[in-house]
């Protein structure tokens, strides 16, 4: 079973896996934080330089962000009362009312890591086929409007036989998961697979997936998959 | 203009997938594995008058067509098999009451209790996975289906609908058929792929042979349809794709090959032009047709494509993935006199609320025009468009 | 690959699959023996993964596609794999021998712009000259068993009545043989068993050289399509033919050795001598290099008719064109008795779109099953409304001569065709046809006479279908949708 894992250096224990902290409040403001794009860009990297929990940078990063949230929201209510301002702050708070709950890349993180690969007793988390940081999530929370996921998907070696397989657990995962406002795109990372495009194509083919999902065989091979998630 | 909601009517659990329209009845497809048939009278009146059996197909019903001018209805399915069923005039089922005040209303099944009047008179098979599409010849004489196995099939039928032969097996497709579209008065035929491709069969001598090859999209056709025209030497076609775009293609007829086409300056997207010039002038596709792409329609689409409709009007209709509506007009080029471009007439967001919507059909009740869409979210529109 | 040797040259039945799923599986189990105590090993990938390869064999055995794909076909019979063959031949005491099909010879014929009786001259000098063969043959002898070994059982067949429930079908056609044996196991019991004339003339070939000569041989023969490789890599059929090469492949070949085909042209001198010396003893190049009435496949359901004919002296042959060109029938008729009866009756079937109504009507798939009562209505109803009897029913006579591809072998994929117009494909069809008749030497294969120890030469058939659902392979299921 050495066949599996090249371009990913480790396997991950399940307690190393990324995950949210146990302050779920503040780390709702924390992914609405998302609309600040430096904020999300600058999270992103130093994700990718160090994604272990305990790193120092990880948390000096969140400490800004937090900050960064509270000094936006007081900036802009003892802001001046232009009329546009005014607009703007009201379609504000009338989203966050009607947000119920904007879902993040944390989430879509936790309801695909834990899929289990098709081969093998570890998850698409453990083998670094699903990565945080590649992840992302355009949602409003708002139920009448459509919301994206995109994930990249790195396969364990570059002529795995079993991509569009594991991609179609991710996206029958989030399709039974997710609200319907939710358009899914699973691609596999550019240069990651010998059938890049090929692959793509059929994991994003609405009715290829719907096809699959009719097929006995195919969606007991997908159960197994998602019987390890939580 | 602009596009008002006359009608929303949730007929299925799943996914609609089709939708066909003849006589004042309209059929749908879904992945609940079942057919419905509606009858829709002017005022968007709708009327549940069938469902058909659903024991007989084992997985989404993904295409249905009826043959003109008779009450008999293909249907095909991912169980890999089409089915053939006719329509015994019986009295009508019940009306839709149209006091209720919002547009969408779930009717109650105890509405119509059992009351089935279509018959099952053939299953066709042959095809290797899923059916994707199902579509009669303009006089009825041939049903062309497709399917993944990459594969299109002609089959030839007697006038009661029941025996089916096969008289052509087209195989040039590289991947998954999509789906299959006939001339309104020709016998065209028009096929879409996963392959990024359309072609376009024709009968020679004994056989179908592939014609042309409509090359320019940059991804999966989900669909494509005639222009409604009664002038045959004037033959167009347009298409929708996973690349968000609407084309509009055109049969170049014998004297038009090899001058200059005009409209085709505007498209920046060389492809279809490129070889148009490599095979300029040259007799190697004396019996082939030549097809150019006249125009690439205003994009405002942001995902997959998956239906477009050229309605009698004239005009183009597009939805997909993103929800959206479009209607497409030509009107005279401003700048240039006589020459013709097409412009966004009006756009509608959101049809099937957060769904996706996966076919639009223009249909003629009784001489007013509407607009027809299904959904995943099980719902079937009717559009006015005021 | 050259460039006459396109990809689309090889969809001459059934494109294979979008991926081949053969070498993951066959890596697998490989790796797994390796890796002992079912630890997880971490960055390493398989380097053997490249050098596992497929044989034909594997393809043969596989459901994953219809025929095998492009790259494997080529990779283990090819002309290079026969030139590279070839080199060693000396080496391992073999002797080359060539046999070549009537359609590729006409092919080739046509391409270099010769009489086929021309052509025959430089292409047996060529292989002589150029290649040291022992023998230059044509497959008339084999093809000569085959008919006769298809009449026999079938006359044995039709006196127990065992034809009057279902017709067998030919076997000659790899494509078709292929095609059952992987996806339509109901029409495998009715496969007539009998081999080809591509395989019983390399038993012949092989046979005569255990008798006389003291080097074993190597077969290649020159065959109209792709699918002709893999009836040659069968397992029941092994030694018997080494290599097959298509027209389109002998003329890449000759441009890659930069050799002229006319240049070999002996004809001023007493040029059919060469037919004869490069025959094994016994063989009559009259016969071997000849052909016999009927169509250009090979003409199996016509001398089964003739066959009939013989035996009932007072029929009359009637002779009946189907739905279209490729579909023909014929039936051996009793006018003597009143009403006229039909003695026997057999039809040529080819092209995909005749044989799916050929597969529905023998094998109705679950139809019945579903809808028994509606059909059965209809089926009454319709019978008293139309009461005339069908002209032609291919599907019901004893024997079918079925082939894959439109216009059967004389348009088979590996022929020299390169006019991709359809018009002019099938104008380039019936001039070959034409030609068929008109310069193949025509015998009387039923006047043949033939040893009476001649053995049965018998495929042995082997429906590798299985039922998607009871795949197990997690690979095979994956790439399933």
């Amino acid at each position: 079973m050495s066949d599996y894992l090249n371009e990913n250096p480790d396997v991950l224990e399940t307690n190393q896996l990324p995950t949210r902290e146990e302050d779920d409040e503040l780390n709702n403001y924390l992914s609405n934080g998302i609309q600040n794009k430096n904020g999300l860009e600058r999270r992103k990297l130093l994700l990718k330089m160090d994604r272990s929990l305990e790193s120092q940078v990880l948390k000096d990063v969140e400490l800004l962000d937090r900050l960064l949230l509270l000094n936006s929201i007081t900036e802009s209510t003892s802001d001046e009362e232009s009329d546009e301002n005014l607009k703007s702050l009201t379609q504000s708070t009338h989203l966050i009312q009607d947000t119920i709950d904007p879902i993040d890349a944390q989430e879509i993180y936790d309801l695909t890591a834990y899929i289990q690969d098709p081969e093998h007793p570890l998850t698409l988390g453990q083998l670094s086929i699903v990565n945080l940081e590649d992840i992302q999530v355009h949602d409003t929370g708002n139920q009448k409007e459509m919301a994206e996921v995109v994930i990249h998907i790195t396969p364990t070696i570059t002529h795995c036989s079993l991509a569009t397989l594991i991609g179609l657990g991710i996206r029958v995962r989030l399709e039974r998961a997710l609200p319907p406002r939710f358009r899914i795109t699973i691609l596999l990372k550019k240069g990651t697979h010998q059938s890049e495009n090929q692959v793509n194509k059929q994991l994003n083919d609405k009715e290829r997936v719907t096809a699959a999902c009719e097929n006995e065989q195919l969606l007991n091979v997908v159960s197994n998959m998602l019987s390890t998630c939580k | 203009m602009k596009l008002e909601l006359a009608r929303c009517i949730k007929l299925h659990e799943d996914k609609v997938w089709s939708l066909d329209f003849s006589r004042g009845l309209l059929a749908s497809g879904s992945t609940d594995r079942r057919t419905k048939i509606v009858s829709i009278k002017p005022e968007a009146q709708v009327t549940l008058v069938d469902e058909l059996d659903d024991s007989t197909h084992s997985k989404s019903v993904r295409s249905v067509a009826w043959r003109p001018g008779t009450s008999i209805l293909a249907t095909g399915s991912f169980d890999t098999t089409v089915s053939i069923w006719t329509r015994e005039e019986t009295e009508e089922g019940e009306e839709y009451d149209s006091e209720e005040d919002e547009a969408s209303r779930e009717y109650s099944n105890s509405n119509h209790d059992n009351k089935y009047v279509m018959e099952l008179l053939a299953i066709i098979e042959g095809h290797e996975n899923e059916v994707k599409s199902v579509a009669w010849s303009y006089d009825g004489s041939l049903l062309a289906t497709c399917a993944r196995d990459k594969s299109v099939w002609i089959w030839e039928t007697d006038e009661i609908g029941e025996e089916y032969e096969c008289i052509s097996v087209l195989q040039e497709h590289s991947q998954d058929v999509k789906n299959v579209v006939w001339h309104p008065s020709l016998p065209i035929l028009a096929s879409s792929s996963y392959d990024d491709t359309i072609r376009i069969w024709t009968d020679y001598d004994d056989d179908w042979e592939c014609s042309a090859v409509l090359n320019g999209h940059k991804g999966t056709v989900w669909s494509s349809d005639f222009e409604k025209s009664n002038n045959n030497s004037n033959i167009r076609l347009c298409s929708g794709s996973d690349d968000c775009t609407v084309r509009v293609w055109k049969k170049l007829n014998k004297g038009e090959v090899g001058t200059s086409v005009k409209g085709t300056d505007d498209i920046n997207d060389g492809n279809a032009n490129e070889e148009e010039d490599e095979e300029e002038e040259n007799d190697i596709y004396d019996n082939d047709d030549k097809w150019i792409c006249e125009a690439i329609l205003p994009q405002e689409h942001t995902r997959s494509i998956y239906s477009v409709s050229w309605g009698p009007n004239g005009m183009i209709a597009s939805a997909g993935s993103d929800g959206k509506l479009v209607i497409y007009h030509e009107v005279e080029d401003k700048n240039e006199k006589n020459k013709m471009r097409w412009e966004v007439l009006c756009i509608k967001e959101l049809i099937h609320g957060i769904y996706e919507c996966n076919i639009v059909k223009w249909i003629d009740v009784e001489g007013e025009l509407l607009l027809a869409t299904g959904g995943d979210d099980g719902y079937v529109n009717l559009w006015k468009l005021i | 690959m050259s460039a006459l040797l396109s990809e689309a040259d090889l969809n001459d039945f059934i494109s294979p699959s979008l991926a081949c799923v053969k070498p993951t599986v066959i890596n697998k189990s490989k790796v797994e023996e390796q890796n002992k105590d079912g630890e997880i090993e971490v960055g390493k990938e398989p380097e053997e993964l490249e050098k596992v390869s497929i044989t034909l064999q594997d393809c043969l055995a596989c459901v994953g596609c219809i025929t095998s794909s492009e790259e494997i076909l080529l990779s283990r019979q090819s002309h290079s794999v026969f030139l590279n063959d070839w080199s060693k031949l000396e080496d391992n005491k073999r002797e080359l021998v060539v046999s070549a099909s009537p359609q590729t010879r006409l092919s080739l014929a046509n391409y270099y712009g010769l009489t086929l009786q021309k052509f025959d001259i430089i292409f047996v000098n060529f292989f002589k000259s150029h290649f040291k063969a022992k023998f230059v043959v044509g497959t008339q002898l084999g093809r000569n068993v085959t008919i006769r070994q298809t009449n026999n059982k079938l006359m044995k067949l039709k006196e127990e009545g065992i034809l009057d429930e279902k017709p067998r079908l030919c076997s000659v056609c790899p494509g078709f043989v292929l095609y059952c044996e992987k996806t339509k196991p109901g029409l495998v019991p009715l496969l007539l068993n009998v081999k080809s004339p591509q395989q019983i003339t390399g038993s012949l070939l092989k046979d005569y050289s255990k008798k006389h000569l003291s080097n074993r041989l190597y077969h290649l023969t020159i065959m109209p399509c792709f699918d002709k490789k893999l009836e040659a890599s069968r397992s029941d059929g092994e030694e018997e033919v080494d290599c097959v090469i298509t027209p389109k492949e002998f003329v890449t070949m000759l441009d890659e050795l930069d050799l002229n085909f006319k240049d070999y042209d002996i004809s001023d001198t007493s040029s059919t001598q060469i037919l004869y010396e490069m025959s094994p003893k016994s063989w009559d190049p009259e016969i071997h290099w000849a052909s016999n009435e009927g169509s250009s496949s090979g003409g199996y359901a016509f001398q089964y008719i003739l066959a009939m004919s013989m035996k009932y002296p007072e029929t009359d042959l009637v002779m009946l064109q189907g739905k279209n060109s490729d579909v023909m029938e014929y039936r051996l008729i009793d006018n003597i008795q009143t009403p006229p009866r039909v003695i026997a009756s057999s039809s040529e079937i080819y092209g995909f779109r005749n044989i799916q109504n050929l597969v529905r009507k023998l094998i109705g798939g679950d139809m019945k099953r579903r809808n028994v009562k509606i059909l059965r209505k209809r089926n009454t109803t319709k019978n008293n409304s139309n009461s005339k009897p069908t002209a032609i029913d291919p599907h019901k006579t004893d024997f079918i001569e079925v082939m894959a591809c439109p216009g059967g072998c004389i348009n088979g994929g590996g022929l020299i065709n390169g006019e991709q117009n359809s018009s002019k494909r099938r104008a380039l069809i019936q001039e070959l046809n034409e030609k068929y008749k008109r310069e193949l030497k025509i015998i009387d294969v039923l006047q043949m006479g033939y040893s009476d120890d001649e053995p049965d030469y018998e495929y042995e058939f082997n429906a590798v279908y299985k039922d998607p659902s009871e795949t197990q392979d997690i690979v095979t299921v994956g790439n399933t949708w």
